[in-house]
Formats: C-alpha cells, sequence, structure tokens
C-alpha cells in the first residue's frame, strides 16, 4: 500500500491517471469507438476523372458526386480526392444490387431536366453556366420569416427561346403574388421510360404530395406529378396478370420489401429498387429535386437568356440550404470533366466482423508474446508487471484518442497500434537496462540513469515519427491511418506513459 | 559467452551482412507489384456450386495468354472466386508500344481483338481507340468465358479495371514518402551523432531491414502494394532505435571499453529486438489463421525486416563504430 502512496506522490504518475480518465474513459464512454470499413463492411469505389483538375474544379465535383449520393439517400458517405485524377467513394452499403445502382450513379453525367406539362422545358446542356454574382440577384434575401433565394442561370438562345414559346400564356396567378400556379418540375436523372410500381397503402400515403416535399399546405397531386414526369404509375397491391402485363419488358421501380423481386425479374427488363430517403417515396423513386413556381414575368413570350430559380424559406438556413443546393442542381449536369468508376472494392458486413475478432485476437496474443519474451529476460515479475501495465495503458489510451479525434479504426490502424506499442516496449527495456546496470556506473542515482534513457528515447521517437511523417501528407489513402495511429502512439509513451513508468520503476529499484 | 568483439578479427562479421545482401539483391528485382500499384483486372462473383480454383485457373490459361493470373476461392461469410490478373500478354505489349509512341504496332496488335475499326484521326487518336476498344473487348471475352466455366451469370460478376495511372500515382506517391522519410531520418541522426562515420552505420542498418523487407515480399510472393508499403517505412523507424541504443552506449559511455560497452548493449538490443519480433509473430499468426491477408503481409514483412535488423545492428554498426573508434584512439596516440 506504501508503494502506491509513494507513488500517487509523482507528477507523472497523476498525469497519467489524468489522461487515462480524460483521453481514455471518458470518450471511448461518451463518444465511443468508432470502427472503419475493414471492421464493420462496406465499399470503397474508386473514380477516374477524365483530366487532372485544380483545387477549386475537384472541390466542384466532389461537391456534385456528394450531392448526387445524398440525394440517393445513401449513409455514411465520405467522398475524397486521391490526388488531382481520382476521387475515392467510400459508402456503408454492401450489397452488390445497390452498390451496381451506386456505381452507375457515380459514372453517369447527371442528367438535368426541367419538365413542364410533361414535355422537357430545360436540360442540362441548355444551361450555360449558372450565375453565382450576388450583383446578379444570387443569394438570399429577405426578413424574419420569410427569406426568399435566387439562382439565376445563363441558357443558350435556342434554349431561351423554346422555354418562352413554351410557358408563353400559362400563368393563372395567385392572388396577389407574383407567383403562377402553374409549376416546373426538376429532375436530375429522371426514370424516363420507367414504371413505378405501388400498392395502395403507399398511393393513399402519398397521394398529396407538398411542394417542398415537406409540410408545405400546397400541394401536388401524385397523378399530377406522374403526368409531369412522363414516367408510369401502377397501383396494384399483387402481382396479378393486369400488373404483370402493364410492367413486362420495362424498367420497373420499386420500393425495398414491396414486391416479389423474383416474379418481378422474369418479366421486366431491369429492377431498381430505391430507398425511401425523404419523407415520400415517389420524390426519391423519381429523382424529383424541386418544383418551383413559373412567374408572371417569364411567361410573356419573350426569350429570357438569363432566367431565376427562385423560392421562399421561413428560416435563412432553409434559404441557404435550398440556395446551394439548386445551385448544385443546375450544375450537376454540368461535371466539368467525365467520370469514369475504376475499381470496386466491397468487404461484407460478416467478414468484417471476422476480421475485428481476429484482429482483437492477434492483438492479445501479441502483448502475450511481449509478456513471455521480458519474463524470460528480467525473470522477475516486478520488473516485468509494470512493462505490460504500461503497454496497457498505452492501448487504451491511443483508441480513446482515436475515439476523441473521430479517427476510425480499421486494420491498418490495428498494425500501427501494434507498432506503436512495440515501440513502446523497447523504451520500457532501455530505461530498466539502464537502472539494472549496476556494475561501473553504480555511483550515478536511478533517477540519472533515467534521464540517460530518455536521451536516446526522445531521439528513437523522433525517427519513428519523422519515419511517419510523410505518409499523412501523401495521398495514399489509407496508409495515412497506420501514421496517425503510429505517431499518436509513439507520443502516447513519450509524454505520459514513459514518464509514469520511469516513477514506477525508480520506487521499485530503490525499495530493492 | 565470449565476447566477440574482442577478436581481432572482428570484422569478418561483416561477411554476415554481406552474404545476406547479396541473397537479398537476388530477390529485389523479383517483388511484384500489386495491383493497386501498376493496374490490372479484378474480377469477383459470388457462387453457389463449389468451384475448383486450380481447375479454373488452368482452362483460364489455357485459352487466354495472361500475365499473373491469380484465382482464389474465397470462403467465409460468402464463397465466392477472387481472379487478379496484370493484363492479357499482346495487350500489355500494345500498351508499352502506345506509350513509346510506336502507333501502328498498337493498332497492329489491337487489330486482333477488335477486326478492322472505322476510326478518322491522327494516329494517337486511333491508335488510342484502337486499343481501348481491344481492352474492352478482351474484358468482355473473359469475364463470358468465366461465366461459361462456373455458370456464374454474368450479371453477378463485379469487374474492377484499375488503370495503370492511378497504380503509377500510388506508386509515385509512395516513392515519395519513403525518399522523405530517409532524408528526415538521415537529418535527424546527423544533428543527434554529429559525426558523418557514425550516422552512416545507424542509416544503413535502417536502409539494410528495409530492403530486406522489401526482398522478403519477392521470398513469400506477397505483392507490393499499398499495405506493404506501411511495413517498410516502420522498418525504417524501428530499426534505429536499437542502433542509436548501441552507439549511444558505445561513444558517450565512458566506463569499459568499447568492446565490453558493445558486448553488454546486446542484452538490451536483442530483447528490444526480440519483443517486437514475438509481437509481429503472433500477429502472423493470428492474422495468417483468420486470413486477414492484409495484417499478414504486414507483420509477415516486420518479422524479417527485423530479424534482418539484428544483423546490420550487431554486425556491422557494431564493426563500424568500433573501427571509428580504433582509428580514433590511434590518431590519439600518434
Amino acid at each position: 500500500m506504501s508503494l502506491i502512496n509513494e507513488l500517487w506522490k509523482e507528477r507523472s504518475i497523476k498525469i497519467l491517471v489524468l489522461a487515462i480518465v480524460v483521453l481514455g474513459l471518458l470518450p471511448l464512454g461518451l463518444k465511443g469507438l468508432q470502427f472503419g470499413m475493414d471492421f464493420t463492411g462496406g465499399t470503397l469505389i474508386q473514380v477516374k476523372l477524365e483530366k487532372k483538375l485544380d483545387t477549386v474544379e475537384m472541390q466542384t465535383v466532389i461537391t456534385v458526386l456528394q450531392t448526387r449520393l445524398n440525394a440517393y439517400g445513401l449513409k455514411d458517405i465520405s467522398v475524397k480526392p486521391a490526388g488531382q485524377e481520382y476521387i475515392i467513394v467510400a459508402i456503408a452499403e454492401t450489397n452488390p444490387q445497390a452498390v451496381n445502382q451506386i456505381q452507375s450513379l457515380l459514372g453517369q453525367q447527371g442528367r438535368f431536366e426541367a419538365l413542364f406539362n410533361g414535355e422537357s422545358l430545360l436540360s442540362g446542356n441548355d444551361i450555360i453556366s449558372v450565375i453565382t454574382d450576388p450583383q446578379k440577384g444570387y443569394g438570399v434575401r429577405g426578413t424574419q420569416g420569410s427569406y426568399e433565394w435566387i439562382v439565376p442561370f445563363l441558357l443558350t438562345n435556342d434554349a431561351a427561346s423554346r422555354f418562352a414559346n413554351m410557358v408563353e400564356g400559362h400563368c393563372t396567378q395567385v392572388q396577389g403574388a407574383d407567383n403562377c400556379n402553374e409549376v416546373v418540375y426538376m429532375f436530375i436523372d429522371r426514370p424516363s421510360g420507367s414504371v413505378i410500381l405501388i400498392n395502395n397503402s403507399v398511393y393513399n400515403d402519398e397521394k398529396k404530395i407538398p411542394e417542398d416535399f415537406e409540410s408545405s399546405p400546397n400541394t401536388i397531386l401524385i397523378d399530377d406529378l406522374m403526368n409531369n414526369s412522363g414516367v408510369q404509375l401502377v397501383v396494384s397491391n399483387t402481382l396479378d396478370n393486369d400488373t404483370i402485363s402493364q410492367i413486362t419488358g420495362k424498367t420497373v421501380i420499386i420500393e425495398p420489401g414491396s414486391f416479389n423481386q423474383t416474379i418481378l425479374q422474369q418479366y421486366a427488363s431491369k429492377v431498381s429498387v430505391k430507398q425511401k430517403i425523404s419523407k415520400y417515396w415517389i420524390i426519391n423513386a423519381l429523382n424529383l429535386e424541386n418544383i418551383v413556381h413559373l412567374t408572371s414575368g417569364i411567361t410573356t413570350g419573350n426569350p429570357i437568356t438569363e432566367p431565376t430559380i427562385t423560392g421562399r424559406s421561413v428560416t435563412v438556413e432553409d434559404a441557404v440550404k435550398e440556395l446551394n443546393r439548386v445551385t448544385i442542381l443546375l450544375k450537376s449536369g454540368k461535371l466539368p470533366v467525365s467520370v469514369a468508376v475504376g475499381s470496386i472494392s466491397t468487404i461484407s458486413p460478416a467478414l468484417g466482423a471476422d476480421f475485428l475478432e481476429y484482429s482483437a485476437i492477434a492483438g492479445a496474443f501479441a502483448g502475450l508474446a511481449i509478456v513471455g519474451i521480458v519474463l524470460i529476460r528480467y525473470r522477475n515479475i516486478r520488473i516485468a508487471a509494470p512493462i505490460i501495465l504500461t503497454s496497457f495503458c498505452e492501448v487504451f489510451l491511443i483508441l480513446g484518442m482515436a475515439a476523441l479525434i473521430g479517427w476510425q479504426i480499421d486494420l491498418v490502424s490495428v498494425a500501427g497500434i501494434v507498432a506503436a506499442v512495440g515501440t513502446g516496449i523497447d523504451y520500457q527495456i532501455i530505461i530498466i537496462d539502464e537502472i539494472l546496470r549496476k556494475e561501473q556506473e553504480a555511483l550515478l542515482s536511478t533517477a540519472a540513469k533515467i534521464k540517460k534513457a530518455f536521451s536516446i528515447i526522445f531521439m528513437a521517437a523522433a525517427t519513428i515519427i519523422f519515419a511517419m511523417f510523410p505518409l499523412i501528407f501523401l495521398g495514399l489513402g489509407s496508409l495515412k491511418g497506420f501514421a496517425i495511429t503510429t505517431i499518436l502512439g509513439v507520443l502516447i509513451g513519450l509524454l505520459i506513459t514513459r514518464p509514469a513508468y520511469a516513477s514506477i520503476v525508480n520506487k521499485i529499484a530503490i525499495k530493492q | 559467452m565470449k565476447n566477440i568483439y574482442e577478436s581481432r578479427h572482428y570484422k569478418l562479421l561483416l561477411l554476415v551482412p554481406i552474404a545476406l545482401f547479396l541473397v537479398m539483391i537476388y530477390f529485389v528485382p523479383q517483388v511484384k507489384f500489386g495491383i493497386d500499384l501498376q493496374g490490372g483486372l479484378l474480377l469477383t462473383a459470388p457462387t453457389v456450386t463449389q468451384i475448383d480454383a486450380v481447375q479454373l485457373q488452368s482452362q483460364i490459361s489455357s485459352k487466354f495468354d495472361l500475365e499473373d493470373l491469380t484465382v482464389r476461392i474465397t470462403s467465409g461469410a460468402q464463397t465466392g472466386f477472387y481472379i487478379e490478373l496484370i493484363g492479357e500478354k499482346s495487350l500489355l505489349q500494345a500498351q508499352d508500344y502506345l506509350q513509346a509512341g510506336e502507333y501502328q504496332k498498337t493498332i497492329d496488335i489491337s487489330k486482333k481483338f477488335t477486326g478492322e475499326l472505322n476510326v478518322t484521326g491522327d494516329d494517337l487518336t486511333k491508335a488510342d481507340a484502337y486499343f481501348s476498344k481491344a481492352r474492352e473487348n478482351f474484358k468482355n471475352d473473359l469475364v463470358s468465358f468465366i461465366s461459361q466455366q462456373t455458370g456464374v451469370n454474368r450479371d453477378q460478376f463485379s469487374v474492377n479495371d484499375i488503370g495503370p495511372s492511378l497504380g503509377a500515382y500510388f506508386l509515385g506517391q509512395a516513392k515519395t514518402a519513403i525518399i522523405v522519410a530517409f532524408l528526415l531520418i538521415a537529418g535527424l541522426i546527423f544533428y543527434y551523432f554529429k559525426t558523418p562515420i557514425i550516422s552512416i552505420a545507424v542509416m544503413q542498418s535502417a536502409a539494410f531491414d528495409a530492403i530486406l523487407g522489401y526482398a522478403a515480399l519477392a521470398m513469400f510472393g506477397i505483392p507490393l502494394s499499398l499495405a506493404t508499403i506501411a511495413p517498410l517505412l516502420m522498418l525504417i523507424g524501428y530499426s534505429v532505435d536499437t542502433d542509436i541504443m548501441l552507439t549511444d552506449r558505445m561513444l558517450r559511455r565512458k566506463e569499459g571499453t568499447p568492446t565490453i560497452r558493445a558486448r553488454s548493449a546486446i542484452g538490451t538490443g536483442l530483447t528490444m529486438t526480440g519483443a517486437a519480433i514475438a509481437a509481429m509473430l503472433s500477429l502472423f499468426i493470428v492474422s495468417s489463421y483468420g486470413n486477414i491477408t492484409m495484417l499478414s503481409h504486414i507483420s509477415l514483412v516486420l518479422v524479417i525486416g527485423l530479424i534482418g535488423d539484428i544483423i546490420a545492428t550487431w554486425c556491422t554498426n557494431v564493426v563500424i563504430v568500433l573501427w571509428y573508434l580504433e582509428r580514433k584512439a590511434k590518431k590519439v596516440v600518434s
């Protein structure tokens, strides 16, 4: 007991205990450890760009792809650049069908279409650019309770004339407002020619769709929506002969679990399963992005090459969100370069769970092996125990720090942790051997010996950090995780656990 | 135990690393690059029926002339096969021609896969079009053939075509990482020891271990990939630990003779390296058993590199430092 009391007087021990609580227990308890795709399962997709891009263009492409994936309701997506020519997309999805869908989604140019009365009013090719100049009206304006967002864009001359002709005279004005009753529907990659198959309950639930897809009192009937999108809707509770005949040879879009896919596959040319992401499934099924009212000004028949899309939101945050969404929407038909899906690798969740289990076992065995070596060499549990205890604290602190900074633990991180703990053991061996050297330098105090050992340790730790340093800044994907965990581990060892270990050993040595 | 460093012939110890170095040099050019570093095709598909990997491999090889074909059956949560290859031999040749600007030769080879194409444009666009089409056709033929042989529907295949340029990008980055790490450490070592010869003694060990780790890739048929670059860098950092400890004791201590000090450092050094080897060996055994290829590759490279560290430190580094101290002593006397 007296040993513990004495140790508690040491500053380094207090720091260690504090670190275990603040950097270990708290983050692990509150935030928990996040596991990477290696352990949770998921899919990694490499996207190749047509040419090298600068940072700004790269950001545009990433934002567009991200928006596209978000629009398709995929959760846990990360879209990151690798060099100037590649983008790595990581998603938690592993279902082969869904992955195929994502693959085509990424590869697509992102076909933007605005439909009016079921006919194409505008497409991505008609838009020369989105004008993001506030002088020309771009931005959010307004006061508390009603914010207006405006996105002007530039049309080609042909498109401007066609647009003018199509909407001319189509404006029944809402009382006292500039907006017309008539609306334009905007899609990205509209599933034209497909059949959407739903059952009666979904049909009844989604009979009326709010214009903002959320809670707006202005609603649009699902039948109007279908008529205006050029997609056929089939409502049926069973796959009877009538239903089958309507879908035969076509691409069928269904909600997961709603109809028997195997049967559908026998008749339909393709079965596309769309997840429900927003409040209304039909919005996702149609890839409907926005509903916008015509304004009286643009239905006069005069070609307008710089039309605007505007809307209103109650909060400024929503208005800014809408502004960005529409901007990206209009831009996303125009990815600055064409993209191609390179490689895809999928790790199934079951395999990932196996990996995690074996990684934990491997870590435990590595620990035991170190214990074995230390016991063989020193044949003294009083020396071996602190080494093992310190290493254990180190692993705990690395995991805690990872939880704290939200770093995802994956396979290379496990290797990094083992490597960091391995070097940690090295330094402890250097310390203990310095202290145990009784021969010539017996005159030196234990504290002086520890000081000597630390000059070697600082140097050795610096070399490991230097070796890992380049990996953090280079675009080598997963290796960054290895470098970060190793550096983290070495720093924790150097600043927290090693001084504590030295204190413990110092006390034990004095006792002997 | 006798102190070998007391022997007059202690310099003969250098023969051990030299012999090993020759073996390493033999293996170094044989290291294969994984498809993430050089491009290639990866075909995977789930299977319901049992498939014989050896049989499938020979069926594919008899039909196509492929570079580095690997066929593996994956088990676990989902059974399936995993087929990896660098490319079709004549098409790889065509690719070299394309890069070398020999467009006619590219087109001649590609024609075997495409037939005559109606392409206009200069030689480059023409050759490029022929080559892309040929590659596409080959890929389709290969997938169809495997589909026939295995009875797995084509739709079930996941075909990953990694272009050579992404691989080249990763490879370039990896080389930069290794060179920068090496230079940073060299600077640090030089700053610490101030003497060029001593710094070189420490750095040779780092280089020796990393090269041995690299050669180990060839010895065990592990491809160099992003995952296996990590342990090579780790080795650079790891190996200098023992060297710094050893050199520090030999140069900065005063007790006994340098040879005695060297001998006494062995215990500490071997425990350090031994603990690391034991840890990595356990990691290797468990991860091999659990089929975690990435971890087993990383740990195996580290084990081999660390074994090399024993030689680089206790046969080479010691000898250089002893010899340096001897010369210094002579200078003082004369």
